[in-house]
């Protein structure tokens, strides 16, 4: 057996060391998009796992389809009674929307942190090593994908753009240990709104922190989480959680809450992209307050 | 043909992990449990240890390269644990080549060395902080279990391929010289 360690395998072995340093260095810097062989690498691939996916979900779905036959009866007579009260909700919701159009147009406001359009894409591969929560979805620049836009399913809000390329993109989960993933959210209490942070996960209790909460403000048990819209490209009122634990910091200044997710995190095939109309950030007129 | 065959399998192998694998995981029902398939990295080992250190190595940088730039998004870790790993496994002895078992284990700890080693790096850069304990019963066990009984499937026939491959390189090797020592007559 030949001596394994030999002076040339060293230098090697340490100037490999030196240039992974460097490139982790590289690619953990924050506001790095990708480089086009990347891109290329990443819109070459997803197209085959778009290939795999498909037929991948079709026979999980029928292996799922089985097992909510058994509970479809019990499901049934929860849904029949939901519906009663559903119908007189939609006729107030209707009411409220044309009273609400009405006094928009009447003050002539035209663009609202509201509004926005839904982009439907398939979910064509997952981290498997876990360490980081990131998801891959077959849109990209092409569709109209950009950073920092949020990222959706049915049930509620799951994470936002983080990479994009040409024609895929990667989600980062709203769990992922980041300390940059952070989302500007608000607990919707019946008078006011309470303004904070969904900043990490917490993997004991499976619930999403709500961090920097006002020490003074009143908040319970229950209450929903929302989206605030002030953090930038994410619109108004997209639907996070519900409180199940609240308490004070370490320090005592400001309050945490723990969140649990309304969505669920590992069903995770298809999802909505939100692309918000009203503008997240005019260059222009940055622009002309400097002049 | 043959020669892209293998490639392809590597590859093929690499994107089952990410999609059709995830399709399927145990934390999808409700389980604490996550496991990691390393296959490509499995075979890639097995494919050092017959087919040599350098070609070895050479087919752990590209899927080191492929990882990192898909899945991880911080370039390197992959890229340099992969490669790292199967240049110190790819023992090519006939010993090894012979027994079946031999190969298995050494495979098995390539992907037990590669998860380690990609968890100190995270945690030395802040991408994780889960406890070791939590780590060792959640993680590294159940992809242990998960892949063992892949390689067990996998490794007879695999086996067969890369004998083949090994002889259609002898025989190259052997044309390639007689065409030399033709050279050197002439």
């Amino acid at each position: 057996m030949p001596q394994f360690f030999s002076n040339k395998r060293l230098i090697v072995l340490l100037v490999s060391i030196i240039l992974l340093v460097a490139l982790i260095g590289y690619s953990m810097s924050d506001r790095r998009s990708l480089t086009w062989p990347e891109q290329f690498m990443k819109d070459s691939v997803g197209w085959v796992q778009s290939i795999f996916k498909e037929p991948a979900l079709y026979v999980a779905g029928f292996f799922e389809n089985i097992t909510e036959m058994k509970n479809l009866y019990e499901e049934n007579q929860i849904l029949k009674s939901h519906l009663d009260s559903y119908a007189q909700v939609a006729v107030e919701v209707n009411v409220l929307r044309r009273q609400n159009q009405n006094l928009k147009d009447a003050l002539e406001i035209k663009e609202s942190l509201f509004d926005y359009q839904l982009i439907p894409a398939l979910v064509i591969h997952r981290t498997p090593d876990r360490w980081n929560e990131y998801i891959g979805i077959n849109k990209g620049k092409q569709d109209g994908i950009e950073r920092d836009m949020a990222v959706i399913t049915s049930k509620g809000l799951v994470g936002k753009v983080k990479h994009v390329s040409q024609f895929t993109s990667t989600v980062q989960l709203l769990k992922d240990h980041d300390r940059t993933n952070r989302i500007s959210a608000m607990v919707d209490t019946e008078t006011t709104e309470v303004f904070g942070f969904i900043e990490g996960f917490d993997e004991q209790t499976g619930a999403l922190m709500l961090r920097k909460i006002a020490a003074d403000v009143e908040i319970e048990e229950g209450q929903t989480v929302v989206t605030s819209g002030l953090g930038g490209i994410f619109p108004q009122g997209l639907l996070i959680g519900k409180i199940i634990r609240i308490e004070a910091d370490e320090y005592g200044l400001t309050k945490n809450a723990y969140v649990e997710p309304s969505a669920s995190f590992n069903h995770l095939d298809y999802v909505m992209i939100i692309k918000r109309s009203a503008p997240a950030f005019d260059e222009s007129i940055i622009q002309e307050g400097e002049e | 043909m043959s020669r892209f065959f293998l490639p392809l399998l590597i590859f093929f192998l690499f994107i089952i992990e990410g999609t059709i694998f995830q399709v399927f995981t145990p934390d999808r029902f409700g389980s604490e449990f996550i496991i990691i398939p390393r296959f490509a990295l499995a075979v890639v080992i097995v494919v050092a240890l017959y087919l040599g250190r350098t070609t070895g190595t050479i087919y752990a940088l590209v899927l080191g390269l492929f990882q990192d730039v898909i899945y991880t998004h911080v370039l390197g870790v992959y890229l340099f644990s992969m490669a790292f790993i199967t240049y110190s496994l790819g023992f090519s002895y006939k010993i090894f080549q012979k027994n079946l078992f031999l190969l298995i284990i050494t495979a098995i700890f390539g992907t037990i060395l590669l998860d380690y080693l990609v968890y100190g790096i995270h945690l030395m850069i802040g991408i994780t902080t889960l406890i070791h304990e939590r780590f060792f019963f959640e993680r590294l066990l159940p992809s242990l279990l998960v892949n063992s009984v892949f390689l067990i499937i996998v490794i007879y026939p695999l086996r067969k391929l890369l004998v083949y491959l090994q002889n259609n390189d002898d025989i190259e090797e052997k044309i390639n010289k007689r065409k030399k020592d033709f050279r050197w007559q002439r």
